[in-house]
């Protein structure tokens, strides 16, 4: 069986004494792909999950500026984003979009959020969007300026309910499923998987935050995106190895990834 | 009535020494069909052998060819690695001439 996490903070300085560790258990659960989120501390430092797909084949990475950086954003952001989009494991633009929860100006996330999608349309990049207590103005953005380019865009995290589902689905997006789909109450969202269609669903861990039950409240990790592939698939009605299958599948058509040997 | 008693019992030892003929005789011919049965039995059996010996060298040919396609898949690999970290450090090193 083949899984996929294709969200991940590998960065993350709670990696920092056991990184490779981590990346080996990843890799024994069955880990095809990571997808390194390059947000990191945000700019001027770009570069946090190349460094990783650099040192490590499974891993891939994105760049981009986390919404709750916008305000490190400097002059030579945009055009070094754009400059290093064209790493050669440089699959995504992300995590980038709108989050109104902590307080950062949204005067200052908008035109962010816009010239990134700008530079990812440029590349005929996929992009991976976080969205917090911003529903309405993200999917908005989305619709008018990036759903008619007709390029992938990954709903990271989804928490939303089966209409919030529908709305992404309508567009063409893909909905990425991590730790919270397992906990107790979230029963709305293991909804939204269940009316996925299969094409279009992935798994994530968001490591090392939000880990799956029975990890919960510990550090989440890489490995652990089996635990959300169970659950995913029990609400689906599938066996763990169909839906690893298919959204390992899914993931590979998304970035374009032909790597058909397992060495 | 003794000669005619003495004819009868001729005829039925006859009789029965034509059955045991035929017997013997069907007997032979089977016997023969089994023969040449072993024989060709034996002949497909060896050919069999023989194939079943080749299959077992080609697929050790197979396997030696996938140990090898799997080394080269491990160089590839590595110059693969090599080369996305210099074209990393290509892409870092090239100034920035976007105005």
């Amino acid at each position: 069986m083949q899984l996929v996490d294709s969200h991940c903070h590998l960065d993350d300085a709670q990696f920092d004494s056991d990184r490779e560790s981590v990346i080996n258990r990843a890799r024994d659960a069955g880990l095809k792909y990571m997808l390194a989120i390059g947000t990191g501390n945000g700019p001027p430092d770009l570069e946090a999950a190349i460094r990783l797909a650099e040192a490590y084949s499974p891993v891939y990475a994105t760049v981009g500026v986390h919404p709750n950086d916008a305000l490190k954003v400097g002059p030579s952001t945009f055009h070094d984003l754009e400059r290093l989009l064209q790493h050669p494991k440089v699959k995504a633009l992300g995590e980038i979009g709108l989050d109104y929860h902590w307080g950062v100006p949204k005067e200052s996330q908008h035109p962010v959020f816009l010239r990134q999608l700008e530079a990812a349309a440029g590349a005929r990049m996929p992009v991976v969007i976080h969205t917090r207590d911003a529903w309405a103005d993200t999917i908005e953005t989305l619709r008018l300026h990036w759903a008619p380019t007709g390029l992938a865009c990954i709903m990271h995290c989804f928490t939303g309910d089966a209409g919030q589902a529908e709305e992404c689905l309508n567009m063409g997006f893909y909905l990425a499923f991590g730790g919270v789909t397992t906990f107790p109450k979230a029963a709305q969202i293991r909804e939204a998987a269940r009316i996925s269609p299969a094409g279009r669903l992935l798994l994530e861990t968001d490591a090392p935050y939000l880990a799956p039950v029975p990890h919960r409240g510990k550090r989440n990790e890489p490995a652990f995106v089996a635990r959300t592939a169970e659950v995913v698939a029990a609400v689906r009605g599938v066996t763990v190895e169909e839906l690893a299958a298919q959204t390992t599948a899914n993931f590979e058509q998304i970035f374009q990834l032909s790597r058909c040997m397992d060495s | 009535m003794p000669e005619e008693n003495g004819t009868g019992r001729l005829d039925r030892i006859e009789r029965a020494l034509e059955l045991l003929i035929s017997d013997h005789e069907q007997f032979r011919q089977d016997l023969k069909q089994l023969l040449i049965a072993q024989v060709l039995m034996q002949d497909n059996l060896e050919k069999l052998t023989k194939r079943a010996e080749e299959n077992t060298r080609q697929l050790e040919i197979v396997r030696e060819r996938d140990r090898d396609q799997d080394k080269r898949i491990t160089a590839l690999d590595e110059r693969v690695d090599k080369l996305v970290v210099a074209i990393g450090e290509f892409i870092r090193s090239r100034p920035n001439t976007i105005q």
